[in-house]
């Protein structure tokens, strides 16, 4: 057999010329590729990575920033008087807007708030001219309680401050009606219960106040459960609720006197002393009975806040949380209610 | 064919070549080694199944941790409220008072292997969620009370999320509480 006739096992077994340069470079270019794809998705690893430390990094520092807001309340140094006096402010503007501090309590509560103070002449500017204050009224005894303030825009004028209201603040069984204290009540207990000791609290507010000590004796059983939504402490805070609402509950407070005139000058005489100085406890009585206000204007007007809401912007993020001071203790323990973590760039969305 | 004499024939003309033995022995080596490649190709596919596998279900519970985290954070109850507000429904269950409006919920519910997290405007589906239990404690010695999400899904693999709500209900008297007294447990 001639040697031309031999199977070939290979090009090199053969002799004959032949290269591996193509087969190489195309394994070079594979791997290239291959390498290039995984450094591409090591570098979104290690950015998704760092996004997310800093994104930590900042919530916690916000959360910090909210806590030492928290904490300067709870430090006041007098603790039985809030108002724009008091250091925590200072931290506030400090802070180049990055900080914000509302008090969310010293407004018309649309939840706990008689209906006779809704009803008063002072009030019918707030109300939208389609919306009347009885629909308000009508709508607030039927569906119950407003879960935000958002929630009841429709009944009140465009041009009415949202800042004027709120559904923050504790229920006063000397101020609300029974039916407003039946309807918080119906929300710890069954209906037959909340109607009677609804009927009980109102009762006992007959001739005087309630005491702290009778609202205790009366509550009983359930007191931890009601405690401390249902105190003794009055919702608005004169030194830093806004004047409107101090004419309005003025009026309110002076509305059998038939005397206009006299809540104003309530309105006024408040607004006078708050501008100078923190009003506390003792100038506050003399004042209200001074200007013929009575002991029972003590249930609606007191010297401190109760709701707070705090909130602190980032970078990327900002953090708004709502606090509530707990009564007794000497005012210095808080109680988280809300936080919320927001977005601040665009295409952002809430956590 | 190729004898050995053959093949000394063209070694001894200068010729080039492998013997039946040679050949033999190659092919051998061959197999052999192709054996060892598909047994470890087997095993590396069955392992990058297994991988494949892992990465999807990682993927699925992340991606409900985010859709959950998001919905609950969105759940502003009321202060004055004891708990969340939740209505067990015949495959789920409702949380109320969703962006803080009271008749707006985030709704999960389980048909077959499916989970379903619906807002009201946007749905998100789980395709292979076995069982769902939801529970909450009507307030907390802590003050803030979690809602508590366990999910085993067909595998068998079981996760727990534990969320914090946006807004949630007044913390009361520490006295009055008692730890454990569950408000909300649905299993679906």
């Amino acid at each position: 057999m001639p040697s031309s006739d031999l199977p070939a096992v290979s090009h090199a077994a053969r002799g004959e010329p032949g290269s591996i340069t193509p087969l190489l470079i195309a394994c070079t270019l594979l791997l290239s590729v291959a390498l290039a794809g995984a450094a591409a998705l090591l570098d979104r690893t290690r950015r998704e990575l760092d996004a997310a430390a800093a994104r930590a990094e900042e919530i916690a520092e916000l959360e910090t920033v909210a806590q030492s807001i928290v904490a300067a309340l709870a430090e006041d140094p007098t603790p039985d008087a809030d108002s724009s006096f008091d250091p925590v402010w200072s931290r506030v503007v400090s802070n180049d807007n990055r900080i914000s501090l509302e008090e969310i309590s010293s407004r018309l509560n649309l939840n706990t708030f008689p209906d006779e103070l809704f009803s008063l002449d002072e009030c019918s500017a707030l109300f939208s001219p389609g919306a009347p204050v009885e629909e308000f009224l009508r709508v607030r005894s039927t569906t119950g309680l407003f879960s935000t303030t958002e929630s009841s825009s429709e009944y009140f004028a465009p041009e009415a401050p949202a800042s004027l209201f709120t559904v923050y603040g504790y229920v006063n069984p000397n101020m609300s009606s029974r039916a407003i204290v039946e309807r918080f009540l119906a929300c710890r207990m069954g209906p037959a219960d909340a109607a009677l000791l609804a009927g009980e609290l109102t009762a006992a507010t007959g001739d005087a106040p309630l005491t702290r000590e009778e609202l205790k004796t009366i509550t009983d059983q359930c007191e931890g459960e009601l405690w401390p939504l249902f105190c003794i402490e009055p919702p608005l805070n004169v030194n830093m609720a806004p004047q409107t609402v101090l004419r309005i509950a003025a009026a309110y407070l002076l509305r059998a006197e038939s005397a206009s005139r006299q809540a104003e000058a309530l309105a006024d005489a408040l607004i006078d002393a708050r501008t100078a100085r923190e009003v506390d406890g003792g100038e506050l009585r003399a004042i209200l009975t001074a200007k013929g206000a009575g002991s029972a204007a003590l249930q609606l007007f007191g010297t401190r806040s109760w709701f707070w809401r705090i909130t602190v912007a980032g970078p990327r993020l900002a953090l708004t949380r709502v606090v509530c001071r707990l009564p007794g203790e000497g005012g210095r323990r808080f109680a988280l209610l809300e936080n919320r973590l927001v977005h601040t760039l665009e295409g952002g969305g809430r956590r | 064919m190729l004898s050995r004499r053959s093949g000394e024939g063209r070694k001894s003309e200068g010729e080039q070549g492998f013997t039946l033995a040679e050949t033999a022995v190659g092919l051998a080596a061959a197999a052999v080694l192709a054996s060892v490649v598909y047994a470890s190709a087997l095993s590396g596919s069955s392992s990058a199944e297994r991988l494949t596998r892992s990465v999807i279900f990682d993927m699925e519970v992340l991606r409900l941790d985010q859709v959950l985290r998001g919905g609950v954070a969105r759940l502003a109850t009321p202060f004055w409220l004891p708990a969340v507000r939740s209505e067990v429904t015949r495959d789920g269950v409702r949380l109320f008072h969703l962006d803080g409006e009271s008749d707006r919920y985030l709704e999960l519910t389980r048909s077959g292997s499916r989970l379903e997290i619906w807002d009201g405007r946007h749905r998100e589906l789980f395709p292979s969620v076995e069982q769902v239990r939801v529970r909450s404690r009507a307030r907390s010695r802590f003050g803030v009370p979690p809602l508590s999400f366990d999910v085993t899904f067909v595998g068998g693999e079981r996760i727990s999320i534990v969320v914090l709500p946006g807004a949630f209900p007044l913390p009361g008297d520490e006295a009055a509480l008692v730890d454990g007294a569950a408000d909300l447990d649905a299993l679906f």
